[in-house]
């Protein structure tokens, strides 16, 4: 997973240039897709362009750093582990 | 810094309403002036989140100018999320305290009710990070997840969580401003609709219009202003240290707290921003009120009811007065001004004399907290 760090401390699962704690310039990444769930719920009430029901989860990376994705996985609880997936630029969950 | 105090307050019933956002922000202006025409005024500042989108109007700060007659006074427009109301008032704060102004307008509003609730729904949901957006996350998603976790660290029930909603509406009967006026007992609220689990509908603030007003000036009233914090956390949920505590709101009330000279403890009575239930427990502990953890269990013995030793949201929240987010941070603090000045009827907190607001803008990242004080 491509990510960015940062000599202040700061890890974030985006690419980003600047460092958003510090402002500094951020240095790319490479993330391990393995991951721990840290929080999930299912939007039964779709915002437009979506269809209900929709599984979030955002887990978390090594270093500090999370993400949110959809889940594929179908038991859900906390602490939870698998891995993050890209497809079409969106993150999945999966066993 | 000179000393900036409150002379007037004044605001709208929040609901449905059929008018539009400049006649709701004449209302609210007319009942702080007791019906007279708005005089002396050296500015204005005005909080809106979006009026261009919720109603086809731009140029909204001149545009309550020429619709209140308040010719010729310079007026700006703040928006800050849901937080736009507190923000105005802050920055007209500081246009006081600076000396350039004597005596300034502060007018807050949203229309959001002329358009679809998908519509309303979809411009909300503008100020979640793109790709949580992509993802299909709403603003109730991002509550949910925060939820989810909270319940989990600190073993909070449902049922206590769905306490919120309960006391807030049932402070709500006794505010003629609130949205909802009607008792919802707590099996109602854990049986209402499941909008991103576990959060329910009668977890969520409504969609719905209203306007506030707020007159600052550098003469001595009963109530001065004594303390303004603000700050801001990143936008995406994904990038916070914490998903059961909000950066923003801790600085902001640390700001406030020191600028003021108080503590968590001076405090008597609060407004603060419960757009989802989750919020208020949270909001009680970012704010030093409770340690981490333990809102729920406050919220539990009654210990933030009307009765306890800090009544949160006197007027109903923003879960029964209703929620026009450019509104409510005004709003908030019309409501610790009455508390203040003993006139909030039904609803009034025996002897409050120090009171604090706490308004959220976009989820969690541009927090202000303000700090009031009755002056005898």
């Amino acid at each position: 997973m491509k990510g960015s760090t940062c000599s202040c401390g700061k890890t974030v699962a985006v690419v980003r240039e600047v460092c958003p704690q510090c402002g500094r310039a951020a240095e790319p990444v490479e993330l391990s897709e393995e991951a721990v769930v840290l929080t999930y719920t299912t939007v039964h009430v779709a915002p437009e362009g979506f269809e209900a029901p929709i599984h979030l989860v955002l887990v978390g990376l090594e270093k500090g750093a999370k993400v949110m994705c959809e889940s594929k996985v179908g038991e859900m609880e906390i602490g939870v582990k698998g891995k993050v997936v890209e497809e079409e630029g969106k993150f999945y969950f999966v066993s | 810094m000179r000393g900036v105090y409150v002379s007037d307050v004044g605001m709208t019933r929040f609901g449905k309403r059929e008018e539009s956002l400049t006649k709701l922000m004449h209302e609210a202006l007319m009942s702080a002036t007791g019906g007279g025409p708005p005089e002396g005024i050296d500015a204005v500042f005005v909080g809106c989140m979006n009026p261009d989108e919720f109603t086809g109007d731009g140029n909204l700060a001149t545009l309550v100018t020429d619709h209140l007659g308040i010719r010729s006074a310079p007026s700006m427009r703040i928006d800050n999320a849901p937080a736009s109301g507190s923000a105005a008032f802050e920055a007209a704060f500081f246009s006081v305290a600076s000396g350039r102004y004597d005596n300034v307008l502060v007018l807050a509003g949203e229309k959001m009710s002329g358009i679809s609730t998908a519509e309303a729904i979809r411009i909300l949901s503008k100020m979640i990070d793109r790709t949580e957006r992509d993802l299909g996350a709403t603003l109730t998603a991002l509550a949910a997840l925060v939820a989810r976790r909270y319940m989990h660290d600190y073993g909070l029930s449902r049922e206590d969580l769905a306490l919120v909603p309960v006391k807030n509406h049932g402070n709500g009967i006794k505010n003629p401003f609130a949205q909802f006026q009607k008792e919802v007992s707590l099996e109602k609220a854990l049986e209402s609709r499941m909008i991103s689990d576990p959060l329910r509908l009668y977890d969520c603030a409504s969609i719905c219009d209203g306007a506030a007003a707020a007159f600052l000036t550098s003469e001595r009233t009963g109530v001065q202003v004594t303390g303004v914090g603000h700050a801001t956390d990143y936008v995406p949920v994904q990038l916070r240290d914490s998903l059961t505590s909000l950066h923003a709101t801790k600085v902001a009330g640390e700001r406030a707290y020191q600028m003021a000279g108080r503590k968590p403890g001076d405090i008597d009575v609060t407004e603060i921003h419960d757009a989802f239930s989750i919020l208020e427990i949270i909001n009680s502990e970012d704010l030093g009120f409770f340690p981490p953890g333990e809102g729920g269990k406050a919220l539990a013995e009654g210990r933030t009811g009307m009765g306890g030793d800090l009544p949160i949201n006197p007027s109903g929240g923003l879960k029964a007065r209703g929620h026009p987010v450019g509104a409510t941070g005004l709003a908030q603090v019309c409501e610790i001004v009455w508390q203040l000045r003993g006139e909030a009827g039904e609803r009034q907190v025996e002897g409050a004399k120090v009171g604090l607001t706490h308004n959220i803008g976009g989820f969690g990242n541009n927090n202000v907290v303000t700090i009031l004080e009755g002056r005898a």
